[in-house]
């Protein structure tokens, strides 16, 4: 019997060995792409010492953790922050409204943030306003019998002065942050409000006429007066949902009631509701740009006609570069013009011929200066009172620089190079204009006093027309991702302007609401951010026929006082109380996704996908696979039925209802390029690719041919340039 | 194991050969006759993986939804004759557990494996009926219609979640022509086989001066399967992949029904992925009496 146990147990390990064994132990060939999926990760590593990889490690771990922007903190600030509290909690109303009022006193005297929850970090200032809204009856109480004669004597000097100038205003703002509940607060605050509304900034307007109808019952001032005023700065700040809501409260408070408009008397309600409809004709407020959204009438798609193709200027660049590397150059629009900064040389385009109006620079030139093809968003463009501000990327490093141009002759105004005080300044992300001026964000390398180098994102005001620097301001230090290869990594901000504040948001990790009136940060978020692989400061992607990564440039939308926001990294969809520095909500997504339109209806979210996501509900209303384009920079052109997106196989006209795709428009270039964007300029649609800038009609016009200026004969003189 | 028990297990072993070869040594002559009938392919099939997977599940299932109404919309507007959408099983899977197995060869741990993401998967195959009546030049033209409007939809060729099609087709094989009415193909071929049997014991018979009588027996053969190929490095790795997901990474559920196993083993035989003439071949062990 043991005989036969062992010879079965023989047998048993035999078929074992045999079926097991190879299917653990053997490793299949990889074909050599696909080696790194056995390889260990860090293998470039291989033979240093474990500490430095532990302490490597570590750094990497915390970089991860803390990416965007590093808030300073003021201890010493939290401390006297917790003792108010004790006090407010024991009831001790003197000891609490006085270490209120010492803070109040100096507040500049703290730097920093202080943190809230969600991610939050609001700025000391906005928290002391906070505190002392947010005091009790009996706080409120002790605090006027406190500090009334001292506020009414500021407000004496405001209502003694003739005239109201920034001396009365910022006495007012003072009276209004920190003197709110005293018998002047709500009229200090009615005076910001109509200052404000006057100036256009009609989102602060609204804010200060809510504080008072909030926080001041008890106020001398018309309640009904100040309702319409509200709803008035809702209505033109394009918060119409929250303006109706004002509205349904007059109706309900108010029945009946008149008010006085230029010495007539007006029914509330019927006048507001009036000013809605005439108010809906104006251009819609918001930071959708207009080329994104068509009119009116669906656009059909199939019945587009090429009127005219820039394309030969677009071949030779992508001639020179290689078609490993070419990409959507940027563009911006003028109601004449097209201006094209592809890679570093920028050119006019008329939009009713094709021609080129201008050159920066002849292509022998371009060729020859030192360039290495890094990252699109190097170079960027954009317009404002006939004034092309160019940025762009120099030689091998990520060192960038700004460039005016007169936008009708091509002459250049200014050159950051030959500027004193920006000549050492490398520029980051977009510019955003504000009148005669703009912003833009640089990022200064610290002297190396510890071992990693330091950067820090610096906020700068130039003036448009001679480059001269207006102000500067820090925006804080900028935590770097350690690459790979252990190189310090961060991406390129982006910027946009709603009314008096500039949102600055890093691209990985944090985002910046930044007032211009007083010049600081108002709230700061930061967010979770993964990102996959270490990049190099604003890297090239490359483009790559077969697959479909992509770089999207909207990453962040507002639209009444809400901003919704979704970049690559980030596995939320967030929006945002702008004013408050508030979290509304957040809703899983995709990685991948980006946020690159909405509509009253739906979010648009675009990776290898394009998906609707409800407004109301955040429910998924559909998803639709489109192969994105490879090629960087592509966006989406929505009308009121139909969107349209430019991939790699044509314009898609999808249904927005259930995503189906409708129509595709093809032709030759399109297919060359691997996709791009769409603009809506002047009722005619535009399409930018890689290898050519296409304006399309929707009539029989008789097709025109560019007649271009060969860019290698001569330079265009700007004062030869014919229209 | 005593001595005397040993014969008798000796005994036990030797019987079933002792047996079998009685039975090849029984009167009459045994032969080996094959029969091949080749077809024009009737059918042209290619997959369509349809996958959905989100953040949420209910984005999952809405994905998956759209996704599989889009196939049959767009089946419906090429309006090809004899086009038409099979529907192939469901299955449930956890869309990070490919990132996991990715995660621990990258040497990040298994720090992902208890994250979890709904994906739906179905393979749908889009059949077209009745190609043997079409011109090459019609088919073509038919077949590049479906593959454009695939690659339209955005419907991914090859995706990862098409592994085992590639692993049987090879990359890079987009469709796969197969024969119908086989049955009627088997009974030629069998018909083929017992005349090519015939014929052979017919020789023998006369080279041995006997008389070739009534058939005895026949034993149906099962076919040889053809030399195995080398697998390529992609192939491979497919199967590697193929490998971990029978294992269960990655795997939630199969709601796909098990098919009925393929006695004969030759189904695939009957398919190609190049437009030709396919081959139906069937082996008769075929034992004559001698009169």
């Amino acid at each position: 019997m043991n005989y036969r146990l062992s010879l079965l147990l023989v047998v048993a390990v035999g078929i074992f060995l045999a079926v097991e064994v190879p299917l653990f132990g053997y490793t299949p060939p990889l074909q050599p792409e696909l080696q790194f999926l056995l390889q260990p990760k860090h293998d470039e590593h291989a033979g240093h010492n474990h500490d430095e990889d532990k302490k490597g490690l570590k750094a990497k771990k915390a970089a991860k953790k803390n990416l965007g922007i590093d808030t300073e903190i003021d201890e010493e600030f939290l401390l006297k922050i917790k003792d108010f509290e004790k006090h407010l909690k024991n009831k001790k109303w003197g000891k609490a409204i006085h270490q209120l009022a010492t803070l109040s006193q100096n507040p500049s005297a703290y730097k920093g943030m202080f943190p809230e929850k969600d991610g939050f970090s609001v700025s000391i200032q906005y928290k002391l306003q906070e505190l002392l809204l947010g005091l009790p009856a009996e706080g409120r109480e002790a605090f006027h019998l406190f500090f009334d004669g001292k506020a009414k004597k500021l407000y004496r000097t405001i209502s003694n002065s003739k005239t109201l100038g920034e001396k009365e205003m910022e006495i007012a703002r003072r009276i209004s942050t920190h003197y709110f509940f005293t018998s002047v607060g709500d009229n200090a605050t009615e005076l910001l409000g109509d200052a404000a509304f006057e100036q256009g900034t009609f989102d602060s307007a609204a804010r200060y006429y809510s504080m008072i109808l909030k926080n001041y019952p008890d106020s001398e001032i018309s309640e009904l007066n100040l309702h319409v005023k509200h709803a008035l700065a809702l209505i033109r700040a394009r918060r119409i949902e929250k303006a109706q809501t004002v509205i349904r409260v007059i109706a309900q408070q108010f029945s009946g009631k008149k008010i006085q408009i230029g010495g007539k008397p007006l029914l509330a309600k019927k006048y507001l509701l009036d000013f809605i409809s005439a108010d809906q004709s104006q251009p819609v407020v918001s930071s959708i740009p207009q080329n994104r959204l068509l009119g009116h009438s669906p656009v059909p798609i199939q019945k587009l006609k090429i009127e005219w193709q820039s394309t030969k200027l677009f071949s030779m660049i992508t001639k020179v570069i290689g078609k490993n590397n070419v990409s959507v150059p940027a563009i911006t629009f003028d109601s004449k013009k097209a201006y094209v900064n592809y890679l570093g040389i920028c050119f006019a385009i008329n939009l009713q011929s094709g021609k080129i109006v201008w050159m920066s620079q002849t292509l022998k030139e371009w060729r020859q200066s030192e360039r290495k093809w890094r990252s699109t968003n190097q170079f960027q463009i954009a317009i404002h009172n006939n004034v092309v501000i160019v940025k762009n990327g120099i030689g091998s490093s990520a060192f960038q620089r700004l460039v005016a141009f007169d936008s009708a002759t091509g002459k250049e105004l200014w050159n950051s190079k030959k500027i004193g005080q920006l000549s050492q300044i490398s520029f980051l992300g977009n510019v955003v204009f504000d009148g005669d001026r703009f912003y833009v964000l640089s990022s200064r390398q610290q002297p190396q006093q510890q071992q990693r180098q330091q950067y820090k994102y610096k906020l700068h005001c130039i003036r448009t027309a001679d480059g001269k620097v207006l102000w500067r301001e820090p925006m804080g230090k900028v935590l770097t991702r350690i690459t790979r290869s252990g190189q310090q990594a961060f991406s390129s901000p982006s910027l946009s302007r709603y009314e008096n504040s500039l949102r600055m948001m890093t691209n990985h990790g944090t985002l910046i609401n930044f007032n211009f009136l007083d010049r600081k940060l108002n709230w700061v978020f930061k967010y979770s951010h993964l990102q996959k692989k270490g990049k190099t400061v604003e890297q090239l992607k490359p483009f790559n026929p077969n697959g479909t990564r992509f770089s999207l440039k909207k990453r962040m939308l507002e639209e009444d006082g809400i901003i919704y926001m979704k970049e690559k990294g980030v596995t939320n969809l967030i929006a945002i109380e702008s004013n408050l520095g508030k979290l509304l909500w957040k809703r899983p997504v995709g990685k991948p996704s980006v946020l690159v339109g909405m509509d009253k209806q739906n979010f648009y979210l675009f990776s290898n996908e394009l998906d609707a996501i409800d407004r109301k509900t955040l429910r998924l209303k559909w998803s639709t696979g489109v192969l994105s384009t490879s090629a960087g920079r592509t966006s989406i052109v929505i009308t009121p039925k139909n969107l349209h997106v430019f991939t790699r196989r044509g314009i898609y006209e999808i249904d927005k209802t259930n995503g189906d795709i409708e129509n595709i428009y093809r032709e030759k270039k399109m297919l060359l390029s691997g996709g791009g964007r769409l603009f809506f300029v002047n009722n005619h649609i535009f399409s930018l690719s890689s290898h050519a800038l296409t304006s399309y009609t929707f009539d029989q016009k008789k097709k025109i041919t560019p007649n271009e200026t060969s860019p290698d004969k001569k330079r265009v003189i700007p004062s030869q340039a014919k229209p | 194991m005593t001595i005397l028990l040993r014969p008798f297990v000796i005994f036990f072993f030797m019987l079933p050969l002792s047996l079998s070869f009685a039975e090849e040594h029984s009167n009459g002559i045994s032969v080996t006759g094959t029969g091949t009938v080749e077809a024009k392919p009737t059918i042209v099939e290619m997959t369509v993986s349809i996958r959905g997977d989100g953040a949420l599940p209910e984005d999952a299932i809405t994905k998956f939804n759209g996704k599989k109404r889009r196939v049959k919309k767009m089946v419906k507007k090429l309006n090809i004759k004899g086009l038409s959408v099979v529907e192939g099983g469901l299955a449930l899977k956890n869309a990070l557990g490919m990132k996991s197995i990715q995660a621990i060869f990258n040497g990040n741990g298994a720090k992902n494996i208890n994250q979890f993401q709904l994906a739906i998967e179905e393979n749908m195959t889009l059949r077209m009926t009745g190609i043997d009546k079409l011109t090459n030049e019609e088919l073509i033209n038919s077949l590049v219609k479906i593959i454009d409007a695939r690659l339209d939809s955005g419907l991914k060729v090859g995706s990862t979640s098409n592994l085992a099609q590639l692993a049987q087709l090879g990359a890079g094989e987009l469709v796969i022509f197969k024969i119908t009415d086989i049955d009627k193909l088997k009974e030629q071929a069998f018909k083929k086989a017992i005349d090519n049997a015939r014929k052979q014991a017919e020789q023998l018979a006369k080279l041995s001066g006997a008389k070739l009588g009534k058939v005895t027996s026949i034993k149906y053969l099962l076919p040889v399967v053809s030399k195995s190929k080398k697998k390529s490095p992609m192939e491979s790795y497919l199967s590697m992949v193929l490998r971990m997901q029978m294992m269960g990474m990655g795997q939630m559920g199969q709601l796909q029904p098990e098919k009925p196993e393929d006695k004969s083993g030759n189904e695939n035989s009957f398919s190609s992925p190049v437009l030709e003439e396919i081959p139906v071949s069937v082996s008769l062990n075929v034992t004559f009496a001698i009169e």
